[in-house]
């Protein structure tokens, strides 16, 4: 063991950078990704021109109303001029608010009271039409609520004492005081674990897949190790170099392991609410699935350029299939994706049952490299 | 003379180096292209799936009052205004549940039990929406749905306390003051779903210039020849023992002829193989194109190729290790892509980011390659183009310059 610890560490010394890269990238780039992530969207803002006929109350609150929101970014231009940058794509969608808009909300009458253009590249223009009708929804509400109590006054042969305003003023009081109605999302028949892939722009999913890339680049090792001058070597030694690469194997996952029990430690105190012992377990077999992979390729590779390209395409790879979860949703995906069953809270996949039979077969294998039986043959 | 010797000869040596890998070079340049194509056709099955399937949902009553069933009824008759992409049906929980995990439900909402009561006296309610783990989008979309027809309730609420204060003064009769409000709820919620009749939509039709394919399939051509460059900057790579690396370097050739013998390797393959494309690209699409147009096309596009070839090329000179190299490399490609707005319109950026576009040269090659095939603009300003080129190159050779001093 002591041997091992020396050895390694004769290894890492001089590559003392690389290696602590390898190992630091996944975490540092996983936390600045989500942090810019996080940042751009709540920055990110979509254009829209609102164009308004007549300057009303009313449209006056909308507008104010609608430049309030921070996720629009309003411009107020002529029509043609709207339209115009419109078709160039440099507004995502144009909303003109038409004359009478007050009369016609006041009168109760709500249809046509916006017009909005859109052109085939407006990728939010539903969402802003949803957005602006909500408002408009309920200023005429209240005034639809208004004409309710004139009209159970007059019932009753009564007077109304309030004017509008102050009706208005109420209702608005109300509805801030009271948030009614409140909605809540489950999956059905799932544990708790299985929901933290919902969420898309989880960490421990962007730090899945940086892993990978990390794993498989500190994996070099075995093939400059196996492929090394001194190599030829172990034929005089005690041991042979596959029992030394395998040695060596065992003692990067359990080092790899705990690192990555103290990341999730960090994720949990950075992000919170996902650490659990499923999710630990589920941690172990990925590292397992990683590392065996990386050691296999690594073991049969020749050249470390070729190496280094084959990782990348792997982890792009695995990026990109990973959209398949959303088109298919299969339980075959599970089995397949090498990071689909650590994110889901599951352990086993295709690859690591293969993997884990190399493994087995490769050190069961006969061990051919021994000085003696070399110099018989 | 001496110089254009050595590469002369190492272009000849890298030329006929990466012979004997031909083979393996179609598979690599199409592999983006499968890649790209295979994204595009899981987008289009996502957005189709949506379209034609409706979304089936299930509703869970548990409340007995008369009210909720009627309210329910009526949710169930407005099905047609969504029907398109919602199919609804009444089901008991365990029912419900059964057919989400058979997989032939996308998610069922609860009533809970005194919802209506809770409603109307002003209580806090809380309708939980239970997705599928299978279907998660569309789980997401009703949960949006929901949310939305939740907000209106809650403002037709607010407003029928408004009126139940009124009616409390006149109405002495609970009963008859509770079925008025439950009218008026009825009355609020279908004045509710009616909110689309609002905004009436026109496309901004007019528009020859812009197709949604057209200006994605841009999108794609510029994305796979960026994706390509590198592939083949990665493909003419040449390993050589540090041992012969050094007696190259005392025959008197330098780091940057080499260099420079593998970019013009590179730029030569990647410019025959992404004209070909931009001309498929254009024949296929456009009516009229001059051969001016072209001109135009291809020296934008040249001028951004050269750029990238030497930021691929300084990446290389700067970093020591092969693994930092590609590394690098990738995360310059990638923000490369990004920033050039040909993933997500550059309209949505943050307005920092904006403002800082006209620094990038990727954004302004896009922005003049959509001017000139998109909305046929006869005028291209080269100059900031011309000057990301040339601040590249000169970058080039002053690091190769100093690499050169510190290695001797």
């Amino acid at each position: 063991m002591k041997n091992i610890l020396y050895i390694r560490w004769l290894h890492i010394k001089r590559h003392a950078v690389s290696v602590l890269l390898g190992l630091l990238l996944p975490v540092v780039a996983t936390i600045s990704l989500v942090a810019i992530f996080q940042t751009v969207k709540e920055d990110a803002t979509i254009p829209v021109a609102i164009i308004v006929e007549e300057e009303t109350q009313l449209v006056k609150e909308l507008v104010r109303e609608i430049e309030e929101n921070p996720l629009y970014r309003t411009h107020e231009l002529k029509e043609r001029q709207a339209l115009n940058q419109l078709q160039k794509n440099d507004l995502d969608s144009v909303f003109i608010i038409k004359k009478n808009y007050e009369k016609q909300v006041e009168a109760g009458n709500r249809n046509r009271l916006i017009q909005g253009y859109a052109s085939d590249m407006s990728i939010a223009y539903p969402s802003t039409a949803e957005m602006i009708q909500a408002i408009v929804q309920e200023q005429a509400s209240r005034y639809k609520a208004i004409h309710e109590i004139t009209n159970l006054h007059s019932q009753f042969n009564r007077q109304r004492e309030k004017t509008d305003e102050q009706l208005i003023v109420e209702s608005k009081q109300i509805e801030a005081d009271q948030q009614l109605l409140q909605t809540t999302m489950d999956y059905a028949g799932t544990n708790t674990n299985k929901s933290v892939s919902a969420n898309t722009n989880n960490p421990v999913e962007v730090w899945a897949y940086l892993v990978m890339l990390g794993t498989f680049f500190l994996f070099d090792w075995v093939l400059k190790e196996k492929h090394a001058d001194v190599a030829v070597r172990f034929l005089y030694t005690k041991q042979s170099l596959k029992t030394y690469l395998l040695q060596h194997f065992l003692l990067y996952t359990t080092v790899l392991f705990i690192l990555d029990v103290i990341t999730m430690c960090l994720f949990e105190w950075l992000y919170g609410g996902m650490l659990s012992l499923r999710l630990l377990a589920a941690l172990l077999f990925y590292r397992i699935l990683l590392n065996s992979s990386a050691f296999l390729i690594s073991f049969v590779m020749r050249k470390v350029y070729v190496y280094y390209l084959v990782s990348l395409t792997i982890t792009l790879l695995a990026i990109v299939t990973s959209l398949l979860d959303i088109v298919t949703a299969s339980p075959l995906f599970t089995w397949l994706h090498p990071t689909a069953a650590f994110l889901q809270g599951d352990y086993w996949n295709i690859w690591l049952i293969i993997n884990v039979l190399c493994i087995i077969l490769i050190s069961l294998g006969k061990e051919r490299d021994d000085v003696t039986s070399k110099t018989i043959t | 003379m001496q110089r254009i010797k050595h590469y002369w000869m190492f272009l000849q040596i890298y030329s006929k180096q990466n012979k004997r890998k031909w083979f393996t070079f179609p598979l690599i340049l199409l592999s983006p292209l499968i890649i790209i194509a295979a994204i595009l056709w899981m987008m289009v099955n996502l957005l189709q799936v949506e379209n034609i399937e409706p979304i089936k949902i299930a509703i869970v009553n548990q409340d007995d009052a008369e009210e909720t069933e009627m309210l329910i009824n009526m949710l169930a008759e407005t099905e047609e205004m969504f029907a398109s992409y919602i199919a609804m049906e009444v089901l008991e929980e365990a029912e419900a549940e059964e057919e989400i995990l058979a997989n032939e439900l996308s998610a069922y909402i609860v009533f809970p039990e005194r919802f209506i009561e809770d409603l109307f006296i002003g209580k806090q309610v809380t309708l939980p929406v239970v997705g599928n783990v299978n279907k998660k989008m569309d789980s997401m979309i009703v949960k949006e749905i929901v949310d939305s027809v939740m907000r209106h309730i809650n403002t037709s609420q607010a407003n029928i306390l408004l009126i139940n204060r009124y009616a409390k003064e006149m109405m002495e009769d609970d009963e008859a003051r509770n079925d008025y409000l439950f009218e008026q709820f009825l009355s609020f919620f279908l004045f509710a779903l009616g909110k689309d009749s609002i905004i009436t939509t026109d496309e901004a039709e007019n528009i020859a210039t812009t197709s949604l394919s057209k200006y994605y399939s841009l999108s794609a051509i510029f994305i796979l020849t960026t994706v390509w460059l590198w592939l083949i900057y990665l493909f003419i790579h040449r390993d050589e023992a540090a041992r012969l690396e050094e007696r190259i370097r005392l025959y008197g050739v330098t780091t940057l002829q080499q260099l420079l013998a593998k970019m013009t390797l590179v730029f030569v393959i990647h410019s025959v193989l992404s004209i070909a494309l931009w001309i498929a690209f254009i024949q296929s699409t456009k009516a009229i194109f001059e051969l001016e147009d072209y001109g135009r096309l291809f020296m934008v596009f040249l001028l951004y190729t050269i750029t990238l070839l030497v930021i691929l090329a300084i990446i290389e000179l700067i970093t020591s290790s092969l693994k930092s190299r590609l590394l690098l490399q990738l995360v310059v490609i990638i923000l490369l892509v990004i920033c050039s707005g040909a993933i997500v319109p550059v309209i949505y950026f943050p307005l920092y980011i904006q403002d800082k576009l006209s620094f990038i040269f990727s954004y302004e090659a896009l922005y003049w390659l959509q001017e000139i095939i998109l909305r046929d603009r006869l005028f291209v300003s080269y100059r900031s183009l011309i000057q990301f080129t040339g601040i590249g190159l000169l970058a080039l050779f002053t690091i190769a310059l100093i690499k050169e001093r510190r290695q001797l």
